[in-house]
């Protein structure tokens, strides 16, 4: 067996922690999915410090929190500086043959950093999120079992999770329990079609040929059977890792950048907002060799910063200084006991402008400009009492509210100095698809 | 707050994390049966699709908002 371990790194954009069985979803969306986790080990607590995809890819990739790397929006002013780390190029450094079955860097070109192949059958879409599982893994399979003679190192990005949920014809008939999807008295969702991404969807794929998609539970229904057929894909990577000799010395990383609001918070299905929904994300790691402790479950927070750290670690390769997640390969290897973070603070700067700090109790959310959904500027939530983050609590403890406003004020402002930055980069961006929104006229 | 979900079991340990699963446990969906879509899909279940004009019109949304460039 070579003695460096090979790496597939998955992500399952917009993959909602609690609609997989192992997070115990009621509906059996992820048979395979949950079996990877029995065999290998799943974090309770994985929390993305910033939120979308290209935020939350640039912390996975650069080990770093989005205040350090700059990327805090889609579309935003900042760019990845050169000089960043960059874990697939390190790995490449490292002697890994590294090879991407990606659409990120048709987005943002660092994206396409350090891969020595990057396979991309979304070129056959008009649109790249529609690629699918099978196109993906079509071509990731065939490189496997062709082109590496070394360790390698591979990131698969699949979209079957992120609107438009289209999943295959086949899965018709699952996950919904409704009586009439398309029924036009049903009006739940008409606050949505204000929504740009709304608007998108009501003028494309929830259009069908019995009328327009409105029951929210059907929508769901969609989402969950989007699961179902990327869970069969998870399947499919797998068996070929088995077949081929490879599986026991290969890290399956399963993750995902950010979760998805069904109609929580009446964020309809689409990935801002702050809340557990949308920052808390699901992560299994699978790696038969590594002797990890298989079948726990880790609870202490943990960041998406600390992906990069612990793969180098497990590649036995040195960290860079400039990361700043913490490895935790060893409490996955059942050598440490389970520690974490205290507490945990992210950003959006997307469709809001927003940072959050979470610690095992309360969540309090400050805006930097008023939201587009009208909620208050500052929210405060009892996770204990109120897990769905349904009740803002801040006007009714205002001290809890101004000491967590203080210590996150305190942590950026502290941060910031640190890295000789003088401007908030939230306050600086905005909320940049909001403003691009509202300078079309909207 | 109890992080752990109800049935698991939690390790004694000396840190500040009280309740945290370090023993592996069988997982829900191990006991449970996994349906299989119906053989005739219901009729009301309207199966959207995307076209390749859709795909455009979403694409062309998307960049509109900065999301791709």
């Amino acid at each position: 067996m070579q003695e460096k371990p090979n790496i597939i790194l998955i992500t399952a954009d917009s993959l909602r922690a609690n609609h997989l069985g192992c997070y115990q979803y009621p509906l059996p969306t992820s048979p395979h999915i949950d079996k990877l986790a029995c065999e290998g080990v799943l974090c309770e607590n994985m929390f993305a410090p910033g939120i979308p995809t290209q935020p939350s890819h640039t912390t996975i990739f650069t080990g770093q929190h989005p205040v350090t790397h700059g990327v805090v929006a889609h579309g935003g002013k900042a760019r990845l500086t050169r000089g960043s780390p960059w874990l697939p190029e390190i790995l490449f450094e490292e002697g890994y043959t590294t090879c991407a079955v990606d659409t990120l860097f048709r987005e943002r070109i660092w994206f396409g950093r350090g891969y020595e192949y990057i396979l991309d059958p979304s070129l056959r879409h008009m649109f790249y999120a529609s690629v699918t599982q099978e196109e993906l893994n079509d071509r990731a399979i065939h490189w496997i079992k062709t082109v590496p003679k070394g360790p390698f190192f591979m990131f698969i990005h699949y979209w079957d999770v992120h609107y438009p949920y289209v999943p295959p014809e086949r899965l018709r008939g699952l996950f919904y329990d409704g009586t009439n999807p398309t029924d036009p008295d049903n009006h739940e969702l008409d606050e949505w079609w204000h929504h740009p991404i709304g608007a998108m969807a009501r003028d494309t794929w929830l259009r069908t040929s019995n009328g327009l998609i409105r029951d929210p539970k059907y929508v769901t229904a969609l989402y969950d059977r989007e699961i179902r057929y990327l869970d069969e894909g998870i399947a499919a990577l797998k068996d070929t890792l088995e077949q081929q000799g490879m599986a026991e010395n290969t890290i399956i990383w399963l993750l995902a950048d950010h979760g998805e609001s069904m109609t929580d918070h009446r964020i309809c299905y689409d990935h801002y907002g702050l809340y557990d929904c949308t920052v808390r994300v699901p992560t299994i790691v699978h790696w038969p060799a590594g002797k990890l402790r298989a079948g726990s479950r880790l609870a202490p927070f943990r960041q998406l910063s600390d992906v990069a750290p612990t793969l180098l670690e497990a590649t036995g390769t040195l960290i860079p200084e400039e990361m700043e997640g913490q490895s935790f390969l060893q409490q996955l290897q059942g050598q440490e006991e389970p520690s974490g973070y205290d507490r945990v603070i992210g950003l959006e700067s997307t469709w809001q402008a927003k940072y959050y700090l979470r610690n095992s109790q309360y969540k309090f959310i400050i805006a930097r400009q008023p939201d587009l959904l009208g909620n208050p500027d500052r929210e405060l939530y009892d996770l204990a009492a109120d897990p769905g983050e349904d009740h803002n609590i801040a006007a009714e403890q205002p001290q809890l509210a101004a000491s967590m406003e203080a210590e996150l004020e305190g942590w950026l402002a502290d941060k910031l100095q640190a890295l000789g930055k003088t401007k908030d980069p939230v306050k600086e961006e905005g909320a940049v698809a909001e403003s691009i929104w509202r300078g079309h006229g909207k | 707050m109890d992080l752990v979900p109800a049935g698991s079991v939690c390790y004694r340990n000396k840190s500040r994390y009280r309740h945290m699963e370090q023993k592996p446990r069988k997982d829900v969906s191990e006991d449970r049966a996994v349906p299989e879509p119906p053989a005739a899909p219901p009729p009301e279940d309207p199966a959207p699709a995307m076209g390749p004009e859709d795909e455009a019109l979403v694409a062309e949304r998307l960049r509109e908002l900065g999301y791709i460039e």
